[in-house]
């Protein structure tokens, strides 16, 4: 404001105006109903209190996923959290974790034990602390990191059962066990496993 | 018997052509830990950071290499092994093997120094053939974590398996990594078995300490 000078004043006024209603007509129209209409019937199915804005977002990360292939069962999986494996190790292509040395998550919540044993892989999931009444009872499984891009977290995947290498349906104490044959491609994913949830259809 | 420091690079494992965490150096600290100290307790705190296999995989190479640990007496202060910056995400030690034989030599100073980065697992042992070294699939990223420790004011040896699984000289596969550390006074030096490394850092320590004589009898 310049009270020594009010009418230099009403032309600043005048100029925020007209620049205003400028970026208003460089701006696109508004949607039409119709047009409104037909975007929103392109999206997936609306969950609970989701908002137009997380559905698109969704959408956008789904269509991201890999194509489903046919003569494939697929499985809903929900990543959780990937296990960040390091190592000194310097011969083994795909090692496995020094016996009695369990990987953990970043986040505390999963503890995965792998053992050898007699041409299989045995591994043992254990939910910790509040995850274990969170996760009794629920199916969880152990996919390859490739198979689950990072933004695809807690978002639901449809993945190919074979990407899912291990299923465990824990019991009450939030521990589960699965036996799987001890192959190169099985000890890759294990290189960086996703732990995820195993979600049932509708 | 001085304090000792040993470096162990740690890689992140993921699937082949899939982007990766950076990798990290493992910081072993070996001091004397006093005439009364136990050495299997500091031993055993090693082994809760997840170096157990690759510390029964030392002990057995230094066995094999005819270089077992001295006998406990009166006259020889018990090492303690500590880790500075342990890495709950470690799940596979067995190249730290080589750092950790080597690490009980250079307290016992039967290696010359006191600091040196390792990276290398043993293939079975066996009195035939001593403690022969595995080639290593991973050095890429241990060359670059090495980088972390800056130039060195003097020479810090970086010994490493002398060939690629392929059968390649990892001076011919790594030159370039090679020469950028050679620049910071970190010389990498290939090695086939842990007697060499122990030869290797012999020579090594005879031309730091054979360069200022030589100098002194250039003519002026």
């Amino acid at each position: 404001m310049n009270p020594n000078n009010p009418a230099v004043d009403r032309e600043q006024a005048f100029w925020k105006i007209v620049l205003h209603r400028l970026e208003l007509a460089a701006s696109d129209p508004p949607l039409s109903r119709r047009e409104a209409a037909e975007l929103l019937a392109q999206l997936p199915p609306r969950r609970g209190a989701e908002t137009v804005g997380d559905r698109i977002r969704r959408a956008t990360a789904e269509a991201r996923l890999p194509q489903r292939r046919d003569n494939v069962i697929y499985v809903n999986f929900r990543p959780l959290i990937a296990i960040q494996r390091l190592a000194a190790d310097s011969g083994e292509e795909a090692p496995l974790p020094d016996p009695g040395r369990p990987l953990e998550s970043a986040d505390g919540r999963f503890r995965l034990s792998i053992a050898a044993v007699a041409g299989e892989l045995r591994l043992t999931l254990e939910a910790l602390g509040f995850a274990a009444d969170d996760f009794a009872h629920r199916r969880l499984g152990v996919a390859a990191a490739s198979a689950c891009p990072a933004s695809a977290m807690e978002q639901i995947v449809p993945l190919g059962s074979d990407a899912v290498i291990a299923q465990f349906t824990l019991n009450a104490d939030g521990d589960g066990v699965c036996t799987l044959p001890d192959t190169p491609e099985n000890r890759r994913v294990l290189l960086q496993p996703v732990i995820g949830l195993i979600e049932d259809d509708g | 018997m001085a304090r000792c420091t040993i470096w162990i690079p740690l890689v992140p494992l993921t699937e082949p052509g899939r982007a990766s965490a950076p990798s990290v150096l493992l910081e072993i600290g070996i001091e004397p830990g006093g005439y009364g100290a136990d050495p299997d307790t500091s031993r055993q705190r090693l082994c809760g950071y997840g170096l157990a296999r690759a510390l029964a995989d030392a002990q057995a190479a230094l066995a094999a290499a005819g270089l077992p640990s001295p006998a406990r007496n009166w006259t020889r202060e018990p090492p303690v092994w500590h880790v500075a910056n342990p890495d709950a995400r470690l799940s596979n030690a067995a190249g730290a093997a080589l750092g950790l034989a080597l690490g009980e030599l250079l307290y016992d100073g039967r290696c010359p120094g006191s600091r040196l980065i390792a990276s290398g697992h043993f293939l079975p042992v066996s009195a035939a053939h001593g403690a022969r070294l595995a080639p290593d699939r991973r050095l890429a990223g241990k060359l670059v974590a090495a980088r972390a420790l800056g130039p060195q004011a003097a020479p810090l040896p970086f010994l490493v398996p002398a060939h690629t699984p392929e059968g390649i000289a990892i001076v011919q596969e790594y030159a370039e990594p090679i020469a950028a550390l050679s620049a910071l006074n970190i010389p990498v030096t290939p090695v086939a078995s842990l007697e060499e490394a122990v030869a290797a850092c012999w020579r090594l320590d005879q031309d730091v300490h054979s360069a200022p004589t030589s100098k002194r009898t250039i003519p002026s």
